[in-house]
């Protein structure tokens, strides 16, 4: 199987096949841009905002969906729904929450679309049902409404229903 | 590490500060329509993003009451005058009669024409109920809109549950559209026209105005029909709201026209029956039998599903969800029990959910006149498709569109 090397920020390198990196948009269209054949398996490819052990983390996730059927296109119209998170999934994100929010960051440079949907629907599932201060507590968020244009906003809200 | 610990560790680095505008647009995508509105008073930023959101993919209306109508399109306005992203993503309009006729005097006129709001208002859904009544500022409103913004509405839900007023006959005249104009609607994809009056027919206007239609449902009279199906656009009707009122003295052949455009209905409403005419029972066989591989969604009368239920050749196989209402008056003659009759698994093969609503039934009632094993769901289904069974009394129920 051919390999490719991936060198996270902290000079970490990582072997990995080449059809499992290829499942990252953005190391794929790095390969296609230097023209690496599947046989150049000296390359290593520079991934300068990943550290290694997040990397490892996301080469795990790929290794265990390299068979999966690509993920199907966004569309907006159909339902999205957080309870489909496949319990292999679960239980590989049940990590610290700042290894949670890096994995987000790394999914999202390397364009990997099935691990952002799955972090991002593990974040929506952490908001889902909290109050505005509950949110606000969860993720150190500040509150930079005056309470004056909090009472707007909640009266704005008090205007609409869903269909 | 436990959740808690991830929590304080999560809150203390800040992490969702550092989470990119479309990483964040991400999560909130995921998020319930309720949950947006929460994540809306988190701060500005997540305010910004979750309406955004809402407006972006979500079908949601800021709901017009008009019952005191200056008063609430004043309110109305005034509260959303300075929003700089509106939470929602279409509008309802409800008009009333108040009882004032100063509802549109110069002053609310002067208001209207001048707000700035009124000209940016999303309306890809508008939907409008008319109650009754029609000098007050909503209708203005309406009228506006579609005559100004039309080209930006692309689902219009027109219910007319009280106002029997015959200015709507001509919808050129009633939204002032110039009369060469003809695609007025030119983005119009999905058209749901509701009234319990046949005299006056229109859906068939809108559809003329409309070249994108993919879908057309309500309430379609025997003067309609023929229209829509001569345009070639029969197909769209996806749901249809029988009344027996457009069968009285019509011809029961003008709906053949329309089973042979093949609509794909999914849900038919087979309304209360007023008027049982001779034509009743061969319009209701036509449309159960030809509409039967589609049908998702059957509300129906009790009186009705048992003559469909006795037919031999009736068989639903896809339909998943089936409402049957019974009406104190006449259902107390046919023995509410009757409905423990029906072969469920022959008739209704896939059924899930199957609710009763027993029309102006008081609760005490419901309990007293029905025996409590009417709805016994292991007597009345061996199969396993069946999630729910209820009945209810409750008036949200009705046919007309909430």
């Amino acid at each position: 199987m051919p390999v490719v090397r991936l060198q996270s920020v902290d000079g970490e390198v990582f072997p990995v096949d080449v059809e499992i990196a290829r499942m990252s948009f953005a190391i794929r269209n790095m390969l296609d841009d230097l023209g690496v054949q599947d046989n150049d398996a000296e390359e290593v490819i520079p991934l300068p905002n990943v550290t290694g052990p997040i990397l490892r983390k996301v080469i795990e996730w790929c290794t265990h969906h390299k068979d999966d059927p690509p993920p199907p296109e966004e569309d907006d119209t159909r339902e999205k729904r957080t309870d489909d998170i496949p319990a292999w999934d679960q239980e590989f994100l049940r990590v610290d929450q700042a290894v949670l929010f890096d994995i987000i960051l790394a999914a999202n440079y390397l364009d990997i679309k099935g691990l952002l949907d799955v972090t991002c629907k593990t974040v929506a599932n952490m908001i889902k049902g909290k109050t505005p201060e509950e949110i606000r507590k969860l993720f150190n968020i500040k509150n930079d409404f005056t309470p004056a244009e909090e009472e707007q906003i909640r009266k704005e809200n008090e205007w609409c229903e869903e269909k | 590490m436990s959740q808690e610990r991830g929590d304080s560790v999560c809150a203390q680095l800040g992490l969702m500060k550092n989470l990119k505008f479309q990483i964040l647009e991400k999560i909130l995508s995921f998020l319930s329509f309720k949950d947006l509105l929460s994540s809306s008073l988190v701060n500005q930023r997540w305010c910004r993003m979750s309406r955004w959101e809402i407006q972006r993919s979500r079908k949601c209306y800021a709901k017009i009451a008009t019952l005191k109508a200056c008063h609430e399109m004043l309110r109305f306005i005034l509260t959303f005058e300075n929003c700089l992203i509106l939470p929602f993503s279409g509008l309802e309009l409800i008009f009333h009669f108040d009882g004032t006729t100063n509802c549109l005097s110069l002053e609310n006129n002067r208001l209207f024409e001048n707000s700035a709001l009124i000209k940016k208002l999303p309306i890809r859904q508008l939907k409008v109920r008319m109650n009754s009544g029609w000098n007050c500022l909503a209708v203005q409103l309406f009228k506006w809109l579609v005559k100004c913004r039309g080209y930006e509405i692309e689902e219009l839900i027109i219910v007319n549950s009280g106002a029997d007023d015959g200015e709507l006959m001509n919808l050129i005249n009633y939204f002032d559209i110039e009369p060469n104009r003809s695609n007025w609607l030119p983005n119009l994809i999905a058209l749901e026209v509701f009234s319990p009056y046949e005299s006056y027919p229109v859906t068939h206007e809108f559809v003329a105005a409309a070249p994108k239609l993919q879908v057309i449902g309500g309430s379609l009279s025997l003067q309609d029909l023929p229209k829509i199906l001569s345009m070639k656009k029969g197909n769209l009707i996806t749901k249809f709201w029988l009344d027996s009122i457009f069968v009285e003295g019509g011809n029961p052949k003008a709906f053949l026209g329309l089973m042979k455009a093949k609509p794909k209905l999914r849900e038919l409403t087979i309304c209360e029956q007023y008027l049982r005419t001779k034509n009743w029972l061969p319009i209701l066989t036509i449309f159960v039998e030809s509409t039967c591989y589609a049908l998702r969604k059957l509300h129906i009368q009790h009186f009705d599903v048992l003559l469909i239920a006795s037919n031999k050749e009736s068989r639903l196989p896809n339909l998943k969800h089936l409402v049957v209402e019974f009406d104190g008056h006449v259902d107390s003659q046919l023995g509410f029990v009757s409905i423990r009759k029906i072969n469920y698994e022959l008739v209704f093969p896939s059924l899930e959910i199957f609710k009763i609503f027993a029309l102006g039934c008081k609760e005490e009632a419901l309990e007293q006149e029905l025996p409590s094993n009417l709805l016994d769901q292991n007597e009345l289904f061996s199969c396993f498709t069946v999630k729910c069974v209820e009945i209810s009394n409750d008036r949200t129920s009705e046919r007309l569109p909430q």
